[in-house]
């Protein structure tokens, strides 16, 4: 079928249907006219002749009509019959209906006969018959011969009928004998046409499947015939240009060649440029953190021994002295810090902790923090927490109550009058987190709107007088921003110059269980009225007294507690703002309450100032607390106040300082300090002296172990860095020597980052503490683990998060999508980067277990450090994340630790080598 | 051809040159003291020459204004420019009229009525006055007709018939077709009356005559065959009821089937086919009228009615070659037969 339809496409069978076509119409229309035409013809020669017999007859018969003779025409018809076959019946009627001849034929005519009829009428002369018209008379004025009769013939058709056939059949044969003559003629023409254009086509096939060297004999003429020479000369140019065409693609692929290899040369180049830009980063942070270390350790002894010379009997100036290099110190150990964060946040070595935690503390702490500095510029310092944020959250709190701290010290340092507010409000709700914003307002200097969004770089603190005046690293703001965004939130700025700033922190923190402690209401059914003219001060002051179960009536200023409208109050919380008015105004309302109620009233102040206390109580206040403070120092503060007084403002305004007031209360203990580097060991053992304890002193690990089981200790103070043996090795074996009557042992460290914090838990310690030492925190510590007297508790070990399982479940082995964004979407430099990569794997993971064989950890580090970079940018996430968790293990320097990771390494790289052997045998 | 002036028009008469002339003469003779009366005498006599004789008016009033009956008026007009009138100093004056413009009321102010035809004939011998009056181009049948329904004051007017004398055409078969005795003669009912006339001159010339008579067209035929059967030559006499124009082929054929020549009576029988034909031209009747207008202008009473004295012998000599027959020309034949020619 398709031979068929591609014959009859062919340029041969066109030319023969576009010529026989028009033929074989134009030869039937022909036939059909020819026919037609023909049939017509005899039948009008039919008509025509029987007319004319019957009109020569009728002249004939005028004679025989006009004079009656009868016999002459009867004569007439018969000669007529016998002259003419085909007539079978002649009549002759007169005018009256009267038959004058009538002869017919015996044996008739096939066919349908054929009746003609023509009047017997004589001409009428065209003239008078007389000269002169009528003169004798009137002649008839009929127009024509009066009529004498008719004649009537009967003629049959059967010549016409028999000719019918020969005509139609001679037509037709005449015209199938003209189409075959044309068939025959146009066949020939359509060879003779369709002959150089097959050669052609043929030709024009062969140069398309790429044989430009075919050509077409030239022995046709005319068209054909300059077809075929162009033709020719078409093919002749185009394999010319394909061979030009083909030079220059040619040249055109070493060109490219050489650029993709000069670009893949500069793509290594640039990666290796780019590594030693990392690594040269990661030398910068790690040699500002080495000595933000190194400059920690020395602090921590003009610290210690600025507080240790504080005790000694000073005169005035001295104390003057010894007061500023403690500042200075205190102020130099934040700016080391800071520079430590920003270092850690840089070089990405920040690792936030995961616990839980309660965020009113937090919020608590940092704003407890700061109040000394806000009550010693007049500030109303207010934090307001929503009742609809949850306490119990998971998160890193030190990190957070580190960018409140910022926060807030900023603001209280920019702000010379009005108030700072801490609001912590409900952003969203997730399924198993919560968005919580902070917000600190303050009513300040504010900020250029164009200075607003350079405050978040680092070394950035808006203007130049701003930086000159007030001082500062510039580094705050932008630690809360890189802490924020490792927390998943983020933060803002709106501020106006002149009209105050807010600074507006979201972090995403998890959900936290409650464990079992619910919020106590000691004082449910309790009427309090709490007297504050600062609006915010006294929804914050609302807030605590409703949650410890009292009813609250607030008013701005202190109303008639004796008003008969109802039962007074069991309690009056009298909010006073710092300044001389106030205070004045405070007394003035102390004493009228005085007058007319003994109702017990709680003054809570905006100071730190201890006259500002004693001059309350003075003025009939029961108890006075500094604000803002803690829930329990407000459920204390009331205790107090209801049990009718003998408040100690100190009491209740410090925190830290009950121990000055037993400087021997560890008298009797013998307390182990370990520390390679002797001003910290020496500051340790000076404190520890100063209270009382005995105090034994090791200069590496292994003679701490040596002594603390040589004697009975009651804690042990362990360096974590020490020489011959660190300070968790110690411990173990510590432990490990006395299992059951091990001494608590209690960490120093200058880095206490979570991964450190595991460390020290894996290796059974009691708790640490972070150099520079603060004595306070010393106290407590050594106080809780002593059970002398309750103290900040440590997070227990189980609420730390445990370790990640060493094996990532999910990651891929290879990920080329990441290689290729490393690469910039080159896949030839990717594949080169992976197979530099399997090359060097079998060599890099001998040299790291002959490292590990001969424990030389510093080689060990080396060697996974630079398999962590090659497989950072080779796209092959399992092995880098193994190869991360080696290097974190090989820090610890543990043996036990370090093995399963690196046979983690050592698997990964197994599988990547044979998965690049399958795809090699593939490909 | 000359056009018909009407009869209202007053051409110069023709003599009145010549009379001026005269009186000059006269002038020039008398004495000189008498010219001033001389004068006025010559002005008196101009005046009385101008106002003239009274001229002979002619009416010529006209059945038809056919082109007959204009060549009747052309030869008419020629012929009378030869005459003078009775003192030869009267203009003659000849005005043509339609028949239906004739008025009778003006007839007396001519001098003579040539009617033409029977219509123009019948209406001037019913209107007309006592105008003397030549009725020409009408059978004698009609002239009898005139004479029987408007009896004129006949001395005032006589007739010039049309139709040939039945012993002309007798004499004219004898001479053409000697050969041929027997004379066939159809009659019909207004023609039945010259069966006398030819059975006279028949007898005069030695022919036998053979009659047949028909009362209606549908005996035509039957009857012409039978004719025929016994007669050599037919004669055709005008009958309206035999020979027409319808009738006249089928006649012809009969008489050709049976080889019986057909003598005529007009020239358009002889185109028609008959063999002989005995007829007057126009020109024979405006010649023959002019002669008795001038017997008129001459004082003598007008002739009596009588037929033509000028005809023409017509043949048709292929149909006498077809039938075998030898006939002699025809001025040959007219001279024999004692015809004029103008």
């Amino acid at each position: 079928m398709t031979r068929l339809r591609d014959l009859l496409q062919s340029m041969r069978w066109r030319i023969l249907l576009i010529a026989l076509v028009p033929a074989t119409v134009l030869a039937a229309l022909l036939a059909i006219y020819v026919i037609s035409s023909r049939l017509e013809d005899l039948q009008q020669s039919f008509e025509l002749r029987g007319r004319a017999l019957t009109e020569q007859l009728a002249t004939a018969a005028i004679y025989g009509m006009f004079t009656g003779d009868r016999e002459h025409l009867r004569v007439l018809c018969r000669e007529t019959l016998e002259r003419n076959p085909d007539v079978g019946r002649v009549r002759i009627v007169g005018t009256d209906g009267e038959i004058y001849a009538d002869e017919s034929r015996l044996a008739v005519a096939s066919g349908q006969p054929r009746r003609f009829q023509a009047e017997v009428r004589p001409a009428r002369l065209a003239s008078d018959l007389n000269d002169f018209g009528e003169p004798g008379g009137v002649e008839s004025d009929a127009p024509e011969g009066a009529l004498l009769g008719q004649v009537e013939l009967f003629a049959s058709d059967h010549e016409v009928s028999g000719a019918r056939g020969p005509i139609i059949r001679n037509a037709i044969l005449l015209t199938i004998a003209g189409l075959f003559v044309t068939a025959v003629f146009a066949a020939a023409i359509s060879a003779r046409m369709a002959r150089p254009i097959q050669r052609l086509t043929g030709a024009l096939a062969r140069v398309r499947d790429g044989e430009l060297d075919a050509r077409v004999p030239q022995d046709s003429v005319g068209e054909f015939g300059a077809l075929e020479q162009g033709f020719n000369r078409m093919a002749e140019e185009l394999s010319l240009s394909s061979e030009e065409l083909q030079q220059q693609v040619e040249q055109a692929v070493h060109d490219l060649r050489d650029t993709m290899e000069a670009l893949e040369i500069r793509n290594v180049e640039l990666d290796l440029a780019r590594k030693r830009a990392l690594d040269a980063n990661r030398v910068k942070s790690e040699f500002l953190a080495n000595m933000s270390h190194e400059i920690r350790t020395p602090m921590n002894g003009i610290v210690g021994f600025a507080n240790l010379l504080k005790k000694t009997a000073l005169d005035a100036t001295q104390q003057q002295f010894v007061d500023t290099i403690t500042t200075s110190a205190n102020n130099l150990l934040g700016i080391i810090n800071e520079i430590l964060d920003f270092s850690k946040l840089e070089s990405g070595k920040i690792i936030l902790e995961r616990a839980p935690f309660r965020l009113r503390a937090c919020v608590e702490d940092a704003t407890l923090l700061l109040a000394p500095q806000a009550h010693e510029k007049q500030l109303e310092l207010v934090s307001v927490v929503y009742d609809d944020v949850p306490d119990y959250l998971i998160g890193d709190a030190t990190r957070i109550g580190q960018i409140l701290t910022n926060l807030l010290g900023n603001a209280i340092k920019f702000t010379h009058q009005g108030e700072v507010v801490l609001r912590v409000m409900l952003d969203d709700e997730l399924e198993r987190a919560v968005r919580v914003m902070f917000s600190v307002t303050d009513t300040g200097i504010g900020i250029p709107v164009d200075e607003q969004q350079l405050l978040f770089s680092a070394f950035q603190q808006g203007s130049i007088s701003t930086k000159r005046l007030y001082g500062g690293t510039g580094l705050g703001l932008s630690i809360c921003r890189g802490l924020a965004e490792a927390m998943d939130g983020g933060i803002s700025v709106a501020s106006r110059d002149g009209e105050g700033s807010c600074f507006r922190v979201t972090l995403q923190l998890g959900r936290a269980r409650q464990e079992g402690q619910t919020a106590t209401r000691p004082f449910a059914g309790w009427r309090a009225t709490l007297v504050d003219a600062h609006p915010l001060s006294r929804i914050a002051l609302r807030n605590m007294l409703g949650e410890l179960g009292f009813a609250v009536t607030e008013s701005e200023t202190l109303p008639d507690i004796a008003a008969p409208r109802g039962k007074a109050p069991e309690l009056v919380v009298l909010g006073v703002r710092a300044g001389a008015e106030a205070l004045t105004f405070a007394r003035i309302q102390l004493a009228a309450l005085r007058s007319g109620s003994p109702c017990p009233v709680l003054a809570l102040v905006s100071s730190s100032d201890q006259t500002v206390f004693e001059a309350l109580l003075a003025a009939g206040a029961t108890a006075c607390v500094g604000k803002p403070l803690r829930r329990t120092q407000l459920l204390e503060a009331i205790t107090r106040c209801l049990e009718g007084g003998g408040t100690d403002a100190s009491q209740a305004t410090a925190d830290s300082e009950t121990a000055d007031t037993n400087q021997e209360w560890l008298a009797g203990r013998r307390i182990l300090v370990a520390d390679d580097n002797p001003v910290n060991l020496k500051l340790m053992t000076s404190l520890l002296s100063y209270q009382g304890a005995e105090v034994l002193a090791a200069t590496d690990g292994a003679e701490a172990v040596r002594l603390a089981l040589a004697n009975p200790v009651d804690i042990v103070f362990m360096d974590v860095h020490m020489p011959v043996l660190n300070g968790l090795d110690a411990a173990r074996q510590i432990h490990a020597a006395k299992p059951d009557d091990c001494p608590p042992i209690v960490a120093l460290t200058a880095d206490a980052a979570p991964q450190n914090r595991d460390e020290m838990t894996r290796a059974n310690l009691d708790g640490y503490l972070i150099k520079p030492l603060q004595e306070a925190q010393l106290k407590t510590l050594i106080a809780r683990l002593l059970g002398l007297e309750p103290g900040e508790p440590m997070p227990p070990p189980s609420t730390i998060e445990p370790l990640p399982s060493p094996q990532p479940p999910d990651l891929p082995l290879r990920d080329l999508a990441q290689a290729l964004r490393i690469t910039g979407g080159s896949q030839s430099i990717a594949d080169k980067l992976f197979q530099e990569l399997c090359a060097d794997l079998s060599g890099s993971l001998a040299a790291m277990h002959a490292a590990y064989a001969a424990e030389d950890w510093h080689e060990l580090w080396q060697l996974a450090h630079r398999l962590h970079g090659s497989a950072a940018v080779c796209g092959v996430p399992a092995l880098h994340h193994a190869v991360d968790r080696l290097q974190t293990m090989v820090r610890g320097e543990h043996a036990a630790d370090i093995a399963p990771c690196l046979a983690a390494v050592q698997q990964q790289a197994d599988r990547l080598v044979s998965e690049n052997w399958q795809e090699s045998r593939r490909g | 051809m000359q056009p018909a002036e009407p009869h209202t028009s007053h051409p110069v008469p023709p003599g009145s040159t010549p009379v001026a002339c005269r009186v000059a003469r006269r002038v020039s003779a008398r004495t000189g003291w008498l010219c001033s009366l001389a004068l006025l005498a010559c002005l008196c006599g101009s005046l009385q020459v101008v106002a003239g004789p009274t001229p002979f008016r002619i009416l010529v009033v006209l059945s038809e204004e056919g082109p007959q009956y204009l060549r009747v008026v052309d030869a008419l007009r020629m012929h009378l420019e030869t005459l003078c009138t009775p003192d030869c100093n009267a203009p003659l004056k000849l005005e043509t009229v339609a028949e239906a413009k004739f008025e009778p009321a003006k007839a007396a102010d001519f001098n003579l009525l040539l009617p033409l035809g029977r219509a123009a004939s019948m209406t001037v011998a019913r209107r007309a006055t006592r105008t003397r009056t030549i009725y020409a181009l009408i059978p004698e049948g009609v002239w009898t007709e005139i004479q029987e329904c408007c009896p004129p004051p006949l001395q005032d007017s006589s007739a010039l018939f049309l139709d040939q004398p039945i012993g002309r055409h007798l004499r004219l078969i004898r001479l053409a077709l000697p050969q041929l005795a027997r004379v066939g003669l159809l009659v019909g009912p207004s023609s039945e009356s010259v069966v006398s006339d030819a059975e006279t001159a028949a007898h005069a010339t030695g022919q036998t005559l053979v009659t047949r008579a028909v009362a209606a067209e549908t005996e035509v035929g039957p009857q012409l065959r039978d004719l025929i059967k016994d007669a050599d030559v037919l004669l055709a006499v005008p009958d309206p009821l035999i020979y027409n124009r319808s009738s006249i082929v089928a006649i012809l054929l009969t008489t050709y089937s049976e080889r019986v020549p057909l003598v005529g009576y007009s020239q358009a029988m002889v185109n028609a086919g008959a063999v002989l034909a005995l007829y007057s031209t126009p020109e024979d009747v405006g010649w023959e009228l002019a002669d008795r207008v001038g017997a008129v202008l001459s004082g003598q009473p007008l002739p009596p009615s009588s037929p033509l004295r000028h005809f023409q012998v017509g043949v048709n000599r292929e149909v006498a070659r077809s039938l075998g027959l030898d006939i002699a020309p025809d001025e040959v034949l007219i001279r024999q037969l004692g015809g004029h020619t103008p």
